[in-house]
Formats: C-alpha cells, sequence, structure tokens
C-alpha cells in the first residue's frame, strides 16, 4: 500500500514529493488521495478524517497552518502526469481524469478552453489504486462456490469496487475460486493494470470493449467497471446471451436509495444478474451486505 | 624577418575573413537545422504522436540536430528531475541569445516548450507553422548574407593581408 503511495506520487513536484516521501509508511497506506487546489492548503485523504501538510512538511489535523498549494505546482502534477504531452492524452483530460501507471487516477477540475480541453487547470485530485490482499475472498467462497454467478458490486467513490474486480478476475481466472475460467475485462479507463491470466481490452469505450470481447475472445465471464449506459446494459445483454456471466460495479449511496438508481435498475431488468453486493463504504474494500434476487424490491 | 611578419599577418587577414564566413555558413546551418526541427516536431507529435520527453532525448542525439545545443541541454537538465517547459524554456533562451538567433526566432523559440508540453495538437500546430514560417525567412536571410557577404569578406581579407604584407615589406 505505501509502495503504491510512493508510486503515485511521482507526478508531484519535488517540493511536495519530498516530504510525502518522508510520512511513515504506516500512514502512507492510509491515505486513499492527495487533493491539490489551487491557492487552498494540500489534502491527503484518509481515514478516519482528512489531513493536511504543513509548510515545514509535518502531518497536521487542522488547515490553519497547512501548506498553500500554488498554481504552477497543480500545473506541474498536471503536466507530469501527461507525461508532458497533453496532446496525446487529450480524449481523457476532456473526460476529466488521467490513469497514471500503476492504475492511479487524477482527477481534474478547471476552466474549460474552446477545443474542450482545460484551459486552466485549478484543482487535481489523485486517488491512489490500491491492492487489498484477499478482497475477493468472500465473494469468491460465498457467491462463486458453486459455479459462475453475475453480481452487481454497488457501493459509494472510494469504497474499493474497481479493487475487488480486479482481485476476483484474478481468481476466477487462475483457478482459485474452485475452476480456471476465461475472464474478460473491459478497462476503458486503464485502472486495473496487467491482470495475468485475463483478457483486459484497455481504453475501450465500455460497450464497445464488451462486443468485441464476445466477437473474438469467447469469455465465460466479462468484468467491467461503473456502469450507467443503456448502451452499455444493452452490450452486456448480448454478453448473457452469449452464455458469459458478467460482473459489474455500479455508484450507489447507500442501502436506502440503493435500488433506486437508474443504472442498477437498468441493470436489475436485464433478469441475469443473481446478485448486489453492496459494498461497506467505512471499510475500502470490504462487503457490507448481499441482496439475492428473492430480496429486491418490484 | 620581414618577410616572416608580412606572411603572417597576411595569412591573420585571410584566416580572419574565412572565419568570418564559417560562421555565416554555421548560421544558415543552424536555420537550416531549427526549419527541420520544426517539421521533425509536427511529424512525431501530431502524426506519430510520441511524447515529449522521449521526441527531446531522440532529437539530442541526432547529428542533424548537432548545431540545436539547446535540446541536449533541455534534456540533461530535464533528467535531473526538472519540469520540461521551464528547462527548454531557459535553455533555448540562453542559446537564442549566445548564438544571436534573430529577434523573431528569439521571441519563439523559448515559449514552444510550454505549448509542446501543455497545449492541445491545434495549438502544437499553429505554434510549429508560425516557428517553421520565422524560421524560413531567418533562412533566407542568412544564405542571403552568406551569398552577399561570404565570398566578398574572403576576398578584403585577401586584399587587405597582401596589402599590409607589402606595407610591412
Amino acid at each position: 500500500m505505501a509502495q503504491a503511495f510512493r508510486q503515485a506520487i511521482g507526478v508531484l513536484p519535488q517540493g511536495l514529493r519530498e516530504p510525502l516521501d518522508a510520512l511513515p509508511h504506516t500512514l502512507q497506506a492510509r491515505i486513499t488521495e492527495v487533493r491539490l487546489r489551487v491557492g487552498a492548503p494540500l489534502v491527503l485523504t484518509a481515514e478516519p478524517m482528512p489531513l493536511f501538510l504543513s509548510a515545514n512538511g509535518q502531518v497536521v489535523p487542522q488547515c490553519i497552518a497547512a501548506r498553500i498549494v500554488t498554481a504552477n505546482e497543480v500545473e506541474q502534477t498536471f503536466l507530469c502526469a501527461c507525461d508532458y504531452s497533453v496532446f496525446r492524452r487529450q480524449p481523457e483530460v476532456r473526460q476529466g481524469f488521467l490513469t497514471l501507471e500503476g492504475g492511479h487516477r487524477l482527477g481534474i477540475a478547471g476552466v474549460r478552453g474552446v477545443e474542450g480541453d482545460f484551459e486552466r487547470v485549478t484543482s487535481l485530485n489523485l486517488r491512489i489504486a490500491r491492492t487489498i490482499a484477499h478482497a475477493a475472498d468472500v465473494l469468491c467462497s460465498r457467491l462463486f462456490a458453486d459455479g459462475l454467478c453475475s453480481p452487481i458490486l454497488a457501493g459509494p467513490p472510494l469504497c474499493g469496487k474497481t479493487t475487488i474486480l480486479r482481485a476476483l478476475a484474478t481468481r476466477l481466472a487462475d483457478g482459485s475460486c474452485g475452476q480456471v475460467y476465461r475472464v474478460c475485462v473491459v478497462d476503458s479507463r486503464r485502472e486495473f493494470g496487467s491482470l495475468p491470466q485475463c483478457d483486459v481490452l484497455a481504453g475501450f469505450p465500455k460497450a464497445q470493449g464488451l462486443r468485441m470481447a464476445l466477437q473474438s475472445l469467447s469469455p465465460q465471464v466479462l468484468l467491467c467497471d461503473e456502469i450507467a449506459q443503456a448502451q452499455q446494459v444493452q452490450a452486456l445483454q448480448d454478453g448473457f446471451a452469449a452464455g458469459a456471466a458478467c460482473a459489474v460495479s455500479v455508484h450507489a449511496a447507500g442501502e436506502d436509495a440503493l435500488f433506486a438508481r437508474i443504472p442498477l435498475r437498468r441493470l436489475m431488468e436485464t433478469g441475469q444478474f443473481t446478485h448486489v453486493v453492496l459494498l461497506d463504504p467505512a471499510a475500502p474494500g470490504r462487503i457490507g451486505r448481499i441482496f439475492t434476487r428473492q430480496e429486491w424490491p418490484g | 624577418m620581414r618577410a616572416l611578419s608580412a606572411l603572417a599577418v597576411c595569412g591573420a587577414c585571410v584566416w580572419g575573413a574565412c572565419a568570418y564566413r564559417a560562421r555565416l555558413h554555421r548560421r544558415v546551418r543552424m536555420y537550416v537545422q531549427l526549419r527541420m526541427l520544426a517539421a521533425h516536431l509536427r511529424t512525431c507529435c501530431l502524426d506519430l504522436r510520441e511524447p515529449i520527453p522521449g521526441l527531446i532525448r531522440s532529437l539530442a542525439r541526432s547529428p542533424d540536430f548537432a548545431a540545436l545545443e539547446f535540446l541536449a541541454a533541455c534534456e540533461e537538465n530535464h533528467q535531473a528531475g526538472r519540469s520540461l517547459p521551464s528547462v527548454w524554456q531557459e535553455a533555448a533562451a540562453r542559446f537564442a541569445q549566445e548564438k544571436r538567433l534573430e529577434p523573431e526566432i528569439a521571441a519563439l523559440l523559448p515559449g514552444m516548450g510550454n505549448v509542446l508540453c501543455g497545449g492541445s495538437a491545434a495549438q502544437i500546430d499553429a505554434c510549429l507553422q508560425t516557428f517553421a514560417q520565422a524560421a524560413e525567412r531567418s533562412l533566407q536571410r542568412s544564405r542571403r548574407q552568406l551569398a552577399e557577404n561570404g565570398k566578398l569578406c574572403v576576398q578584403i581579407g585577401a586584399g587587405a593581408g597582401i596589402l599590409l604584407a607589402i606595407l610591412i615589406l
């Protein structure tokens, strides 16, 4: 975890990187996000509360003594994340994020320019991709013990949806869920990184990637992160029609409004998904509750 | 002794004139390489979508761009961990000052790093087109200068050397 943190902060300018690199490893492992906003304190998102970097390189709980991030530091971070070639990353930048080496994600905010790019970047959110050991253990033992099924992973941001999907893909492909399956991952945001024994379609739009996988890779299991649009659901329908199981994730705030979410409803209406797995927002990577089809409303 | 002195003075005049001509030649070669640089950057950035740091590394090592010393300085400082647009700006500004580049080129070159690293494809295209046109104009002027002054300068140098030699003798 600390290693992932050190890899992710490699895009920060030296003045910010050095104090963060010097933090204790236990603290580095707890940090899930580094937020940079022009003229505002540098914020480290960590459980149970946000932390701030002070001017002398210490981590402090109050923002009064915090170090202020300059416009130049934000710009340098953005350029470094683009490998000093913004023109190459324009399609990603236009979507508001950049995927970095190791699957870390840099969210971008700023002022829109005439071409739809960022004329000025004012905020960056560096999300650190984590590997949680045994993240898919519960899913494997409770859902996949008797063969393939199609779960929907739901949860708010930072609860570990992608982490669990990645772990699940590895476990299904290497046979540690009981049988070796042909697993195909559609990774439109290039967050999954390399997955041994899996076929990964990285950088393709989700619907297109799902159809490509079906046409040429004969998957037994299709995995796709953050399904929201009708055409993506339609591509998943094609996957079910071809006999594949699907594991996907969707955003959801919590149990109360879970089944009211339109993307989730669209997925449920296919009639093919077997479980909705609600993740625990308080503990990234932990399963909160599993709903079987009989427990779904309506 | 006088003969030797006369020969030395004559030789010095001719050498000075030839050195001036060689400087004009180098200037022409530099503008040729700057024009080539614009074309090469355009192809690599916009058609091949190569990343800028790798591109600068290969340009700095290429004998085709040996006259553009700022590329090597740029690469070296970037390898040391500094931001690419700022090292480009510094190295190009120093290069423009040392080589006494024409004001038009001297104004455009340092800012190009910012556009290459942080600009969109359209911005890079516009910037490189402007730069290529400026480099072409500078090249024409330096070629004209070489044609007009280069030969004349050697003749004047040789003539002055012979005259001084006669006076010494």
